[in-house]
């Protein structure tokens, strides 16, 4: 960035540089506009949530690069009509869906490398487009690609007021190093990502109990620019309470831990609170199905906080984590690790235990082995913890993101509370995903929200 | 002092071993090259395992600048930094008294300078009336200033000693990283050599590897191929040498226009610019995911190789002049200080990534 950055004019400012950030303005740019992508973390730490991703989601209809089989529109809209529960803007679902098509050959073209499906998500090969390195190595590459055609950057920089006259945005007010200076533009395309790195919002909503969250992505998402267009009269979609929140370790990062940090294990063992009381059914359905409910079960509990149990023999039977759990020899030395009244837990094991009736463990299927006559029961996947040592992982709610968001309309343009498009203002990403994604979540559909719609604004933003 | 080298190296392998659960949790970078495959399939991370990934790793840094916790990230993942430390003391091997004899003697300015310059004074001190007299091809007279018997004792003795030094360390090596004793088949141990010659794990997607900077490029594996095969290219024209000498009763200097003279003057000639190449890229290097001593261990070597090659060359060309028996001396004392670097230095990578590489292969095909 050169000291004239902030005195010209540009013809499109695009806010937040993650991945639907860098589709906006390369598109734009593309198209010849003057760009100008203010990103607020710094250089090595820029890209917002796209750092954490490894994949999107395509529609293909045949094999094509590391995409096997096919993944047709109508299997693809049943996935997120599953998902959602039906509720999705169904014009904008089908935009999305057809657009994924394309992007795939977009990404290549531009420098983005692609890889085979991890090893152990197989399932996901028919779907899900994996990045090479995953979503850092992504953001480099389109970073690289964005200089290269003289898209103009700044790092450190926080949009504090997007400046409004009727239904036209003038300029945008850029804090950089403690100075706010103003950018005059043609057009804005908001790709600033959801609040839930704010922790005063959090609080703001959920009391004292959001000290206890973990937020799983970047510490940049501060929703300033979500606020700021809510107070400039935006029609919003979602409610502020509704987050994506997994069960992760507890003794994790409080930002930005990303993938690593979630707890794999709870359909091999059991559950219990701070009170040393199991809550919820732990083998209710494949783990896939319903990782995504334990961040929301957490937060339920006494200090947001609870731990998974299990012995010896399921050690080595989920992916690794990062840090080892408290063992012992037997259940009360456990339960003094976890500062939990021994007897409580070591009754609430022992109750458990006498309540399992065990077939052939399987965990790719919804096998026989569940427990009866324990409230809650566990379906499946039920065997004794009777093989020392006994192992826990303190577990605590992890926010993955928020989905309050911005109304848009298929041009990507954002709607006020009269359901008025303003002129030239654009969202995509997660800053508008709700307005597809209004629950629930699909492996890999965020990015592809980000893809498309971020081409759809940029392409917008500039005629 | 032992104790102190002991804590080091428990150091480095406890970083591994913290960096590689994080890695294992993540396995976003299981398409750049076979350490992350392999480490996918090991659980304990102990030395042993620690050793095998760090000499898989072929220091392309792709996972460095892909990977999302790497720093400023509080969990520091660095993974080109810590495998490079791991192989370097893997390659120095601390309790080995030998090997910490021979370091002491072999430190880069002693090997680029004190030895040569003790070859070129105990050649003058010697040969005091040759030394500076200019040589005639044809006279063959080429051994009066270094008999031929006196290089063979020397530099036999010595090649000998060191083959075996650096034979036992590789038997020990395998020995250690091969756990479960299993055997190779001959197709993992030929994808193996051909993985090691084309330095595979040094491009992973075909475009190279980010290195110097972030931004992917070839030159380094073409660098290091024009090295290796300059080597290698200098070691065949010895070779030839002496089957001329002892069977063929062809005696040195060689025309130009002979085999050993084209082998290795072309081997001379890619050495100079491979190891320029390289040093020079080392300057420029990304100093983030590199580590110090691993980086010292590399410098000397390619020192060492391009003075070699330098030494060499100018003896081709000036040996008809009177530099005849300095230049001798001055690539003879740096071939020996070569020899000594050999069996606990970078060296070894060559031997110890073969070995590292089957293995792999073993592992990821066995689940």
């Amino acid at each position: 960035m050169d000291t004239d950055t902030f005195n010209e004019i540009y013809d499109v400012i695009v806010v937040g540089g993650g991945n639907a950030g860098l589709n906006a303005a390369i598109t734009a740019r593309e198209k010849g506009a003057k760009v100008l992508l203010v990103e607020s973390a710094p250089i090595l730490m820029r890209g917002g949530n796209s750092r954490h991703v490894r994949n999107f989601r395509c529609k293909h209809d045949e094999p094509k690069g590391v995409l096997r089989g096919e993944y047709n529109k109508s299997k693809y809209l049943e996935d997120l009509l599953s998902v959602t529960n039906g509720e999705t803007n169904l014009d904008l679902a089908e935009i999305l869906i057809d657009q994924s098509e394309y992007c795939y050959e977009w990404y290549v073209s531009r420098g983005v490398r692609f890889q085979n499906a991890l090893r152990g998500t197989i399932q996901l090969s028919h779907s899900n487009a994996f990045f090479l390195g995953g979503g850092k190595a992504l953001l480099n590459s389109l970073y690289a690609y964005a200089e290269s055609i003289g898209i103009q950057f700044i790092y450190d920089g926080k949009v504090e007021k997007i400046e409004i006259e009727g239904l036209e945005v003038k300029s945008v007010k850029v804090n950089f190093n403690d100075v706010t200076k103003q950018v005059y533009c043609q057009s804005v395309i908001l790709s600033s990502g959801g609040f839930q790195a704010n922790t005063k919002w959090l609080n703001d909503i959920w009391g004292e109990a959001s000290d206890h969250f973990v937020i799983r992505g970047t510490p940049y998402n501060d929703g300033v620019v979500l606020r700021e267009m809510i107070s400039n009269g935006a029609a919003t979609v979602g409610t502020e309470k509704q987050c994506h929140a997994i069960a992760v370790d507890a003794r994790s990062p409080k930002f930005d831990g990303g993938i690593v940090t979630r707890i794999d294990c709870i359909t091999h063992g059991i559950v219990v609170n701070n009170d040393g009381k199991r809550f919820y059914d732990e083998g209710e359905d494949f783990w896939p199905k319903r990782y995504a409910i334990w961040g929301r079960l957490i937060a339920e509990q006494k200090k947001q906080s609870a731990f998974v149990i299990i012995d010896h023999k399921m050690i080595r039977e989920f992916l690794p984590t990062v840090l080892s759990p408290y063992a012992s020899k037997d259940i009360k030395g456990l339960a003094q690790l976890m500062s939990i009244d021994p007897d409580i837990l070591n009754n609430t094991v022992s109750l458990y235990n006498e309540s399992v009736h065990e077939g052939q463990f399987n965990h790719s299927i919804l096998d026989g082995c569940h427990t009866r006559g324990l409230s809650p029961e566990k379906s499946h996947w039920a065997r004794r913890i009777d093989e020392p040592p006994y192992y826990a992982y303190p577990l605590r709610p992890g926010i993955t993101f928020t989905y309050l968001g911005l109304k848009v309309n298929q041009e990507a343009q954002v709607i006020n509370g009269e359901n008025e498009p303003f002129k030239n203002i654009f969202a995509a990403g997660e800053i508008m995903a709700g307005n597809v994604l209004s629950n629930g979540y699909l492996a890999g559909i965020g990015m592809t929200i980000g893809t498309v719609f971020g081409q759809i604004a940029g392409k917008h933003a500039y005629q | 002092m032992p104790t102190s080298n002991l804590d080091a190296e428990m150091s480095e392998y406890d970083e591994a071993r913290r960096v590689a659960n994080i890695c294992n949790a993540c396995r976003y970078c299981e398409g750049f090259c076979d350490v992350f495959p392999t480490m996918e399939r090991l659980i304990d991370f102990d030395k042993s395992e620690i050793k095998f990934l760090a000499n898989v790793c072929h220091d392309c840094r792709e996972c460095y600048h892909a990977c999302q916790f790497a720093p400023p990230h509080e969990y520091a993942v660095n993974i080109p930094s810590v495998m490079s430390k791991v192989r370097v003391s893997a390659y120095a091997a601390s309790d080995d008294r030998l090997g910490q004899l021979i370091k002491l003697f072999s430190k880069t300015i002693v090997c680029t300078m004190i030895y040569p310059l003790i070859f070129i004074l105990l050649g003058y001190l010697s040969q005091k009336d040759l030394f500076w007299e200019s040589y005639d091809l044809a006279s063959g007279n080429f051994y009066q200033l270094m008999p031929h018997e006196n290089m063979v004792v020397i530099f036999g003795t010595l090649g000998i000693a060191v083959l075996l030094i650096v034979a036992a360390r590789t038997k020990s090596f395998h020995n250690e990283i091969n756990k479960k004793k299993i055997i190779s088949t001959s197709a993992d141990i030929y994808q193996s050599l051909k993985d090691a010659v084309s330095l595979k794990n040094l491009k992973s997607s075909g475009q190279g590897c980010t290195y110097p900077k972030s931004k992917q490029s070839r030159i380094r594996s073409n660098a290091h191929h024009m090295m290796a095969w300059g080597f290698m290219l200098c070691f065949a024209s010895t070779s030839i040498g002496t089957i001329y000498h002892y069977f063929l009763n062809l005696e040195a200097p060689y025309m130009y226009t002979t085999l050993p003279v084209i082998l290795g003057s072309s081997g001379g000639v890619l050495l100079l610019l491979g190891c320029s190449i390289l040093l020079i890229l080392k300057l420029y290097q990304d100093r983030a995911p590199t580590d110090s001593n691993h980086d010292r261990s590399s410098i000397k070597f390619l020192l060492l190789l391009f003075l070699i090659a330098f030494t060499g060359l100018a003896l081709l060309i000036l040996r008809e002049t009177v530099w005849m028996g300095f230049l001798l001396y001055w690539h003879l004392g740096l071939v020996f200080s070569f020899f000594l670097v050999i069996p606990y230095e970078k060296m070894m990578h060559v031997l110890f990534r073969v070995v590292a590489l089957i293995n792999a292969k073993k592992v990821t095909n066995e689940s």
